[in-house]
Formats: structure tokens, C-alpha cells, sequence
């Protein structure tokens, strides 16, 4: 008997409460609970059809008077309440990446927030950084999407992952008095390399490392902002905004080291910038960056002025340098930005790629390079008829990148193993991330496992709306 | 003596038993619902050939009318019976086949051969049908010669339907009677239940041609409501006989599910293979005891970059809890990814029927995932943006 289509009757269903719950017992299932007051359901009378009229307006008049008390009755049998289950995310205490080991694999671990904002430059509201001003600021895009997790969850947990561990390890057994060693993270998209080199960032600026960090190289693909010939090297092309902006975000990542006059960070020549302008030999390094700061139109020179003197200063002063370089293939991939005879300038040409195509040569020492390789956004013919996936660093970074790099260490960066799944879902789940009813359970689980296909940034992006 | 010759005259044009039965009985009020199951199959249609009427009998205006449409539609219809059977043993003829034993089956099949049609309507493809299926059948006369409508409900305009909510009300009535008698003497509600498993309620059109009157769905829902009340009463199953009538019983369905066949690779592990298409896409998938690995034209899962278009194909998996304990392997052609994603599934849902038991069988079956999706792209028409999108009208 279908007791739906009773539902859409009100007169009707209204007989079929009468009829089911206070005179007789009911035939089948009823479509909905119904709440009445207690003595009339301990004792089902039978009365006459002519009685029971009188009866059932009775009964409605009960029911009305007791709709307030019975509402609870009804609420406590109908509504289950959802209870998620407390679950703790398997973390460590240990806030020096340096400390972390393979024991602590798959663990999260909790930058500080002091750190934070000097470290990857989250220095706007994220409400800013979706919008045109902010959007087109630098500083706001390394792994971005911690930021904005960090604003809700109030704290900046990191995935301790194999591939950070591993360059780690090796930048801790190397020996820096040999040449600067490459390291290479390839892995495809979502797989969590911009997280690892985030985890290495912290590990430069953890162990008194002077960092050189350039967060997304195709980032100025598209916000180039403003154009200039450059004046020293002509034929070649400033980004004196971009440039600006990327010395303060230097600036802000190592101000305690280039404030310590006992590093003894001084330059080597003396820089003349114009008649006028010029930084005698033997200055302070962070004479060069302020001024660039200052001085926009020789931003870009002081970058390269800076890359230079950082080869010759890292071994002398024994200052370990830490670069950190994410999508170090766009270096060497035609730019899209445009020129006046609408063609657009290729990297060889564009400074800033330029300088950061010498710092992470290998020609100086007493430093390490991390960087990364990646699809996304490159320009170039990297995304013609290679079969949709092919992420290797090989390929991405095509004949010169290669020539350039070789030789370097790749290391993989896989998806998810099983236990960094459950430990992330876990995390999700115990910071309120996550808060689907079937979350908790096994089938939950497995459902999520299957359909991100175990990625780290596909299953951010669905348990983002969970 | 004239009363005598007119009531012959009736027997003799009209003579069904259920209307004449009608024109004679006199409306009882509330006596009980009566039985109008001859009354709905005298409805039917005009099965007798009415003859010419006698000029010197007095005859209603209307029934005269009535009289001589019935007459020239029973020889519109004689006449078409015959073309029909002229034509059936031609056709048979024609195909060289024996017109004794020609049955309807080998006129579609001839048909089909002798016009065969490509278009998509069946109803607009070439058909040669018996008349009675051709042409509608037409409601029988509603009046006596005298002009008085048979039924008392006749000015209703739809008195088959009518009937019934009055004997539903009639019903109600004296099954309440009956109750109160039982509680007066004390008697306890009955435990006999009406058991309508199995059965369901006739779908409007059927009720419609079952009453040869229009239904709209106000009515019917009126006519469902009024039932289901009816159905309420304890006492409900004394008036099986007449609840039953509007029920129809549920076809079940029988499908026998080739399941393909259960093969060994070298390592021992069994697995099977089956293809399937959807859209304009091809996919042969092999499903294979394992963990879980998915391979899809060389890639995993995130081949597909829609998360609807993954979940389609861990739909089956899921369903019966067996998620991560085989390999999927598949290759996919053509199409686009909601179309590769709907041929993985099937065909992986065939391939899944070789591992589980019946029931579970049953289960894929119910959820309509062994169900072949035949939709495919509706193609542009001329003049149109679309399939059926206009272009924007402009005043001139």
C-alpha cells in the first residue's frame, strides 16, 4: 500500500492519523511519526462510527493543546543526531624540520606562527588575495591554499612526506664545500610538491640558511604588471614591480640574517647604478636589496647584483644559502609577455629569469637547490602530443632546461600511501575540515579513496566541499 | 401492444444483455453498490449491426441519430473487415505463403520487408492491422428510444466513472454498519487482512479504456484517493471482489543474465572480460582479482577529471562492498568522458556478474546498472540551433 501519496493530502492524512494512532491500531507503516498524548495510545477503545466522530474532534483538540509538551517526544524519536567521531590526527611535537626522520613519515607537524608570515609571505587577508590587488601579489601564492586553510583552523600543519624527508637527509649528509647540489621533485599535479618544497623552505629558515625563494615562476606568465627595457643590458627586458615585490619578500624571509653585521655579508665591488647612485665595495648586503626596494628601476640589477655576490659570499663567509625554486622549468619556456611587435619574450631574455637561471647553476658552493617541475601553466610546446601525463623533468624541461640542470637529483613525488590518506582524513576530520556524517566510516573512506585516486590536491578539492 | 413491439424492437437493435438490463432496471437508491462490471463491458462497443428502423415506430430524435451513425459505421467497418482480408490473403500470395495460415506476426514481418522504414516513430512506420485495432471503438447507445438516458448519473457526462466513487461511498457505508453491529455484540476487529501484494492500482489510461470515458488526472487521483480511504476500513477485504477489479497484477520479470566467462592468467588469478558502449564510445574492460588498481588506457582513476565521472565507475564496487578487491583494466574509445565513464560501467558491471552470487546479480540488476543506457545525441535539424532549440524570433 503506497502511504506516500496520503502525505500530499492534508484531510486525508489527517483521517489517517485518526484512523491508524487513536481508535485502532494501525494497518501498515506509517509515513510519519505521530506524536500523541499518552493515555490514548496505552488504550485503544472501540467506539461507534457515530461516537467516533465526536472522538476524533476531541482528539484533535488534544493533540492541539498538546502540541508544545509532545513536540519533544516527537523530535527525540525522528531526529538522530549527528555525531561525528572524535579522531586525533597522528602529529609531532617537533617543530625543526631538521629533527624530522622517517619515523614521523605520514605525522603532521605545526610551523609556527611567528614563522609563518616572514616565511611564505601571508601577509594579506585571503580575502584580498582572491581579489585583483591581492591576487597579483607574490608573496600570497606559496601554497596557498594552507594559508587559507591556516585562517580557518588557526594553524599551519604541514604533512611530514617522504620526498622533503629524502632531500633533507641528503642536504644534511652532502657536503657543501663541492659544488651546489640540484634537486629536482617532479610528480603530477596535486601530488604535493609545492608542500614539500614549503616543508624544505622551513627547513632552510629553521637552520639559519639564507633563503632565495621564487614561489611560482609562471606566476608571471600572466601578472607581469609593468614592462621596462633594461637599462643595463640592453635587449633585455625588467619586471621592475615583480622585482620589487620579490626583494621584500627576501627581505622579509632573511632580515635577521642580512641585519647581523657579525655575518659579515658585504659586497665585493662597488655597483654604480647612475651618476649619482652607486653602492661602494665592502657595503652591506641589504644595502643592495633596499635600495632595489627603493629604487624601482634598478630592481631587477639589484636581484642580479644580489644572485652574484650570494655565489661569492655563500663559500666565504661560510653562509649557507638555501634556493628554492618551484616550476624551475618555466624559466625556460617562452613567457606570454608581450611585446610591441606582438610577439612575446622568450626567457633568455626576460632579467629575472635571467638572474634565477644563475643561481641555480651549480657554480658556486656552500649552498643547496631545491626545485620543482611542473605542467601547469608552462607555456611552450611542452603540452603538444605527449599523452596527457608525462611529468618527468626530463621532458618538462625540454633540451635547454636539461642542459642547464644536468646534473641533478629527481626525486618522485608520489600520491598518498595509505596511511598518509587516513592520517590527512583523520586531520580533516578532527579540525572540523571534514564533516560529512560518513566521514568516520570505513565505506566514507573508501569512497574518498577511490574517487581522488589517492592525490593529495584531488582530495583536498572534494573534502573541501564535505 | 406497442409497448410490446418497442421492447422487441430494443431487444432486437440493442442487444447487449448489460445495457438492456440497464434500460430496464430502476435506479436503487443506496441498496447497496451495485454490480456495473456488465454495465463497463457494455460500454465496450457496438458489436451488433442495428437495422433499419421502422418508419412507423415512434423514435426518439437522438436515438435515431445515434441509430443511423451506429449503422453506417457497422458498415464502414464490414467493409474495411473485408478489404482487410482481401489484402491479407494477397500479401501472402505476394511472399508465397500459404493466406490459410497467414497469421498477423507474418503480415508485420511482410511489411516490414515489403516497406521497410527507417523512421524513428514506430507508430509512423507502414502497419497493416485488423480494423477493429485501426479505427476506435465508439461507446454504446447512453438512451432509449423514449430519449431517457439509462443512467442515472447519464448528465454527468461521465457516469462509468461516477459509479464508482458512488459505490466506493455505498461500500463505505455498509461495511460502517457492519462494524458497529460487530462492536455492539462485542466482537473483536477482524484479523483477515486484504492482501494486495503483488498487485497494483490501474494506471489512468487503463481505467479510461476499462470505462471508455476521458480521464483527467484529477480524476484519477480522486478515484486513488477514494480507494486507498476504502482500503483503511478493517473490514475491507468483504469487498475484495470489487477492490480487485481496479487492480492490476505486477509483471514479474525474468531475466536470465549471461554472465562472461571466468578465465585464469598465468599467476592463477581469475578474471573476466566484457565490452560495452555507450554514446559513441567503445570500452572492453577486463576486471581481475586484485587491490584495487586502476588502469584506464594506461592511466589511473584520475584519467577521468570529473569526480561524477569516477564515482560512476566505483558505483558497482561500491554497491556491493567488494571496492578494492579487484583490478580494473580498460580501454576506452571515442566519445567524451561522461560517455567513456557510462561504457566502463557497464561493461564492468557485466564483468562483475561473473564473480558474485545471484542475489547480488539481482542487486546490480535492481539498481539499473546491467540496464544497457541506449540515449545517444539527439542530431540537428535544419533551420535550428539544435536539436530543438529555435532561433531567436524577431519581429520583422
Amino acid at each position: 500500500m503506497p502511504s506516500s501519496i496520503f502525505s500530499h493530502c492534508r484531510q486525508v492524512g489527517r483521517l489517517r492519523k485518526l484512523c491508524s494512532t487513536a481508535i485502532r491500531p494501525p494497518h501498515g507503516p506509517v509515513s510519519r511519526p505521530f506524536s500523541m498524548t499518552a493515555a490514548m495510545q496505552q488504550k485503544p477503545q472501540q467506539m461507534l462510527r457515530s461516537q467516533r466522530v465526536i472522538a476524533s474532534e476531541l482528539v484533535q483538540k488534544a493533540e492541539e493543546k498538546s502540541e508544545p509538551s509532545s513536540s519533544s517526544a516527537a523530535s527525540t524519536s525522528e531526529e538522530v543526531p549527528m555525531e561525528l567521531p572524535r579522531v586525533q590526527a597522528r602529529r609531532t611535537s617537533q617543530q625543526n624540520p631538521a629533527d624530522h626522520t622517517m619515523d614521523v613519515e605520514g605525522f603532521f607537524y605545526t610551523v609556527p606562527p611567528a614563522v609563518v608570515e616572514p616565511l611564505f609571505g601571508w601577509t594579506r587577508p585571503v580575502s584580498n588575495t582572491r581579489g585583483a590587488a591581492g591576487a597579483t601579489d607574490m608573496r600570497s601564492r606559496t601554497l596557498q591554499y594552507l594559508h587559507e586553510q591556516g585562517l580557518t583552523l588557526r594553524e599551519y600543519a604541514l604533512m611530514i612526506r617522504q620526498p622533503a624527508l629524502e632531500v633533507m637527509d641528503y642536504i644534511k649528509k652532502s657536503d657543501l664545500s663541492l659544488p651546489a647540489v640540484r634537486y629536482v621533485l617532479y610528480g603530477r599535479h596535486g601530488s604535493g610538491k609545492t608542500a614539500s618544497l614549503a616543508h624544505i623552505l622551513h627547513f632552510f629558515a629553521a637552520n639559519d640558511w639564507l633563503i632565495v625563494h621564487m614561489p611560482r615562476v609562471t606566476y608571471y606568465n600572466r601578472h607581469y604588471k609593468e614592462v621596462a627595457d633594461s637599462t643595463f643590458h640592453p635587449g633585455r627586458i625588467d619586471l621592475p614591480v615583480c622585482s620589487v615585490e620579490w626583494l621584500q619578500h627576501f627581505l622579509s624571509q632573511n632580515s635577521a640574517i642580512l641585519k647581523d653585521p657579525s655575518r659579515k655579508l658585504l659586497t665585493h665591488k662597488t655597483y654604480v647604478w647612475s651618476k649619482r647612485e652607486e653602492t661602494p665595495a665592502g657595503s652591506p648586503l641589504l644595502d643592495i636589496v633596499e635600495l632595489g626596494i627603493k629604487r624601482g628601476r634598478y630592481a631587477n640589477d639589484a636581484i642580479g647584483v644580489l644572485m652574484r655576490e650570494l655565489k661569492l659570499l655563500a663559500p666565504e663567509t661560510g653562509q649557507k644559502v638555501g634556493v628554492v625554486v618551484d616550476v624551475v622549468n618555466a624559466l625556460f619556456s617562452p613567457t606570454l609577455i608581450p611585446r610591441v611587435n606582438k610577439t612575446t619574450v622568450p626567457a633568455e631574455v626576460l632579467s629575472l629569469y635571467c638572474h634565477f637561471r644563475s643561481i641555480v647553476r651549480n657554480d658556486w658552493t656552500n649552498g643547496a637547490i631545491v626545485t620543482s617541475v611542473d605542467r601547469r601553466n608552462v607555456t611552450g610546446e611542452v603540452h603538444d602530443h605527449d599523452g596527457g601525463g608525462n611529468y618527468l623533468p626530463r621532458y618538462l624541461l625540454r633540451g635547454p632546461g636539461w642542459e642547464w640542470m644536468d646534473p641533478c637529483i629527481p626525486v618522485h613525488v608520489k600520491d598518498y600511501q595509505d596511511k598518509e590518506l587516513t592520517n590527512c582524513l583523520d586531520y580533516y576530520m578532527e579540525t572540523r575540515w571534514l564533516q560529512h556524517e560518513n566521514a568516520g566510516t570505513q565505506k566514507g573512506r573508501d569512497e574518498l579513496k577511490f574517487v581522488s585516486g589517492m592525490n593529495p590536491g584531488v582530495l583536498r578539492s572534494l573534502v573541501s566541499r564535505l | 401492444m406497442l409497448s410490446l413491439r418497442l421492447e422487441e424492437q430494443i431487444s432486437r437493435l440493442i442487444s447487449v444483455p448489460g445495457a438492456r438490463r440497464a434500460a430496464c432496471q430502476l435506479w436503487k437508491t443506496a441498496s447497496g453498490p451495485r454490480s456495473f462490471a456488465t454495465e463497463t463491458a457494455a460500454a465496450g462497443s457496438v458489436n451488433d449491426s442495428p437495422k433499419a428502423i421502422d418508419p412507423k415506430v415512434k423514435v426518439n430524435k437522438a436515438m435515431r441519430a445515434y441509430l443511423e451513425r451506429a449503422q453506417a459505421h457497422n458498415m464502414f467497418m464490414k467493409q474495411q473487415t473485408s478489404e482487410f482480408e482481401i489484402g491479407r490473403r494477397h500479401l501472402a500470395n505476394m511472399m508465397g505463403e500459404d493466406p490459410e495460415t497467414f497469421t498477423q506476426e507474418d503480415i508485420d514481418r511482410s511489411i516490414q520487408y515489403l516497406l521497410p522504414s527507417n523512421l524513428f516513430q514506430r507508430s509512423s512506420r507502414p502497419i497493416m492491422r485488423p480494423p477493429e485495432e485501426v479505427f476506435p471503438q465508439q461507446k454504446e447507445a447512453q438512451f432509449g428510444l423514449d430519449g431517457r438516458p439509462f443512467h442515472p448519473l447519464f448528465y454527468t457526462g461521465k457516469p462509468n466513472y461516477y459509479q464508482i466513487l458512488h459505490d466506493i461511498r455505498d461500500w463505505t457505508l455498509q461495511l460502517n454498519v457492519l462494524e458497529d453491529e460487530r462492536v455492539r455484540k462485542g466482537r473483536a476487529p477482524p484479523d483477515k487482512k486484504l492482501n494486495l501484494s503483488g498487485t497494483q492500482w490501474m494506471t489512468k489510461d487503463e481505467l479510461a479504456t476499462l470505462l471508455v470515458e476521458k480521464m483527467t488526472p484529477h480524476m484519477y487521483r480522486r478515484f486513488i484517493l477514494s480507494m486507498e480511504r476504502l482500503l483503511l476500513h478493517p473490514y475491507v477485504y468483504r469487498v475484495e471482489e470489487f477492490v480487485r477489479k481496479y487492480r492490476k497484477a505486477l509483471i514479474e520479470e525474468v531475466i536470465e543474465i549471461q554472465a562472461p566467462a571466468l578465465k585464469k592468467d598465468e599467476a592463477g588469478r581469475s578474471y573476466t572480460e566484457a565490452y560495452a558502449n555507450r554514446k559513441t564510445c567503445h570500452a572492453w574492460v577486463t576486471l581481475k582479482d586484485g587491490t584495487g588498481k586502476v588502469d584506464i588506457n594506461g592511466q589511473d582513476i584520475l584519467f577521468f577529471p570529473r569526480a561524477s565521472d569516477r564515482l560512476q565507475i566505483m558505483f558497482p564496487l561500491q554497491l556491493l562492498d567488494r571496492m578494492f578487491q579487484f583490478d580494473i583494466s580498460a580501454k576506452v574509445e571515442y566519445g567524451g568522458y561522461s560517455g567513456k565513464s557510462g561504457a566502463i560501467r557497464e561493461a564492468l558491471t557485466k564483468c562483475l556478474t561473473a564473480f558474485v552470487s545471484k542475489e547480488e546479480v539481482e542487486i546490480l540488476r535492481h539498481a539499473g546498472l546491467l540496464t544497457h543506457d541506449k540515449r545517444v545525441k539527439e542530431r540537428k535539424k535544419v533551420g535550428f540551433r539544435g536539436a530543438r532549440a529555435k532561433p531567436t524570433w524577431r519581429k520583422r
